[in-house]
């Protein structure tokens, strides 16, 4: 039986504006006493008017370019009718018909995964089960919500993993969002079914209650086997009714069924009476656009054609700080400074928190254009030194006696004494060349660890063959 | 042309709507034809070359800059629960544990 996976993801993310999306309640929830940041509108209270935060749709439209999509100038809200104790109003205020930005897509290792969609929403309450009662805080009720929405083009959980990290990395770039999965800031709900010997397809389950980014990864896995067991008892294929919504139980490690899965007409889904239409002019869309920073793939883009490795130019585009600190040192293909340059950042340098105003970039290639003369744990010690001191590299070799002795005259002298002294080793080494480490080794500690052991073996087999 | 709502919609309708309708008020299922039939009427419009409406106001773009403004004291917010319980409103259980 031949199974390709078939899983789409939806992605909320909780925008960091300061108010609410329809109304000036403090829309930070984190810690705060319950139902503290709440009024009428987010409370659903009668002839409570909702008012759109022009920043939160702002934000809802840089996301969208960010993720490659076309926007939607004219957009309206739409009412999503459903009861559930944390939705208040018994309807959320979302955008169905006309989204602030459609059709984009993001590439994962050369695979394109399309985004159909990134709207504009508000958040629920939040409900805290207690014995034979449920408590609600309202403070979460009515924050700025964008959902992404991409098409069904993931094929494992690896990949899912992959597409959050690269969502994740997007929002944190552009910075309208922390995106943190464990504080809640941005959730996860996969839709998976199975292509069952490239013609069958498996009923749709979408997955809810996914708190982490392994959780999501083990959640698709088990729903893999799951269906495809289903498959070989009942031969069940999907159609339009038979879409099932499954809870994650993290600590049973499996999904199970939650209820039947409303169908969209169900939602009775209208346009917002109380929000106009929306309008964003082409040169408004513009000026959002110009506030994008240079993004993820651009950077790592940039950094390839700096002469780095995948590997390396993904380490440095991580985090849009680091990467930020990168630029100010390498501004432009020279080549084997950016390869350098990554060494330090991602090795010693990663070790300190470093500040992007402390650093040099004059002293990062001084220390490149004296690499020959120096050990590589020489050239460590020095970088992390003169960036806690703020001194010239240079002047820190020269003072701590770091350069490599590269004198020929001097370290044969030196291999001659070494020689001299070991007749044992030397006789050692005419029978066995590869026993040669040891009179290395007395040759570096005779020179005070300062010779360039290189040029010190050469030395060495120079005298030796004579 | 009459809407006659079939039983299958009327118990979905009530699901959705979380009415629990009992035996004796199953006439409600023959109103609610009515009503649906009373808005056929409006079947009888040709509306093929006729935008919709969702505003009649003709304002568009109304949004608030994004700024703080005083909210409720938890006690306000809580005033007409009928049930509250440590700063929350208080539900019945939503899940069976």
């Amino acid at each position: 039986m031949k199974i390709t996976p078939i899983i789409g993801l939806e992605v909320h993310v909780e925008l960091a504006t300061k108010s609410k999306m329809f109304c000036g309640c403090d829309a930070s929830h984190f810690h705060a006493e319950p139902n503290t940041h709440t009024c009428p509108v987010c409370l659903g209270l009668p002839g409570a008017l909702p008012v759109p935060n022009k920043v939160a749709c702002e934000w809802c439209i840089k996301l969208g370019l960010a993720l490659g999509c076309s926007i939607n100038q004219e957009t309206f809200f739409e009412r999503k009718n459903y009861f559930y104790p944390d939705l208040a109003k018994s309807y959320q205020i979302t955008q169905l018909q006309k989204p602030f930005a459609i059709n984009g897509k993001i590439t994962i290792n050369g695979h394109e995964i399309r985004i159909n969609r990134a709207h504009m929403e508000e958040d629920t309450g939040k409900s805290v089960h207690v014995n034979d009662s449920t408590l609600l805080d309202f403070n979460r009720s009515g924050v700025p919500l964008v959902e992404i929405v991409s098409g069904p083009d993931i094929k494992s959980a690896e990949e899912a993993k992959e597409y959050l990290n690269k969502i994740q990395q997007i929002i944190r770039y552009i910075g309208v969002s922390d995106a943190d999965i464990e504080k809640g800031s941005m959730r996860c709900e996969p839709t998976v079914n199975l292509c069952i010997d490239d013609q069958y397809y498996t009923p749709l389950a979408e997955i809810k209650n996914v708190a982490s980014l392994t959780g999501v990864m083990n959640a698709i896995n088990y729903e893999i086997k799951r269906q495809s067991e289903q498959f070989e008892i009942d031969h069940q294929e999907k159609n339009s009714t038979n879409k099932t919504t499954r809870g994650w139980n993290a600590e049973k490690s499996e999904t199970f069924l939650q209820r039947e899965k409303e169908g969209s007409a169900d939602y009775r889904y209208f346009p917002e009476p109380d929000i106009p239409p929306i309008i964003f002019t082409p040169e408004q869309i513009e000026a959002i656009k110009a506030t994008l920073p240079e993004l993820p793939d651009d950077k790592i883009n940039k950094y390839k054609s700096y002469g780095l490795s995948d590997y390396d130019a993904n380490q440095l585009a991580d985090d849009k700080s680091f990467s930020e600190i990168f630029d100010k040192i390498v501004t432009q293909n020279d080549p084997g400074y950016a390869k350098f340059v990554t060494n330090l950042l991602i090795g010693p340098l990663k070790t300190i928190s470093i500040e992007i105003e402390k650093i040099n970039p004059e002293y990062f290639k001084k220390l490149f254009d004296k690499k020959s003369e120096l050990s590589s744990t020489a050239i460590k010690d020095i970088i992390l030194e003169s960036y806690q001191t703020n001194q010239d590299p240079i002047a820190i070799a020269t003072q701590k006696n770091l350069f490599q002795v590269s004198d020929t005259g001097a370290l044969e002298k030196i291999a001659q004494q070494v020689i001299d002294a070991n007749p044992k080793a030397v006789a050692d080494y005419q029978k066995n060349p590869l026993s040669i480490g040891f009179l290395l080794g007395q040759v570096m500690r005779a020179s005070g660890g300062s010779a360039n052991p290189q040029l010190a073996k050469e030395v060495l087999e120079k005298l030796l063959s004579i | 042309m009459a809407s006659q709502i079939t039983d299958d919609q009327f118990q979905h309708i009530a699901k959705l709507s979380r009415l629990e309708i009992k035996p004796e008020e199953n006439f409600i299922k023959d109103q609610l034809s009515q009503a649906a039939e009373y808005v056929d009427v409006l079947k009888e419009l040709n509306t093929d070359n006729t935008p919709p409406t969702f505003q009649v106001n003709h304002k568009t773009t109304v949004l608030r800059d994004d700024a703080i403004t005083p909210s409720f004291t938890q006690e306000q917010a809580l005033s007409q629960a009928p049930s509250s319980q440590n700063g929350y409103f208080k539900t019945s259980a939503t899940i069976k544990k």
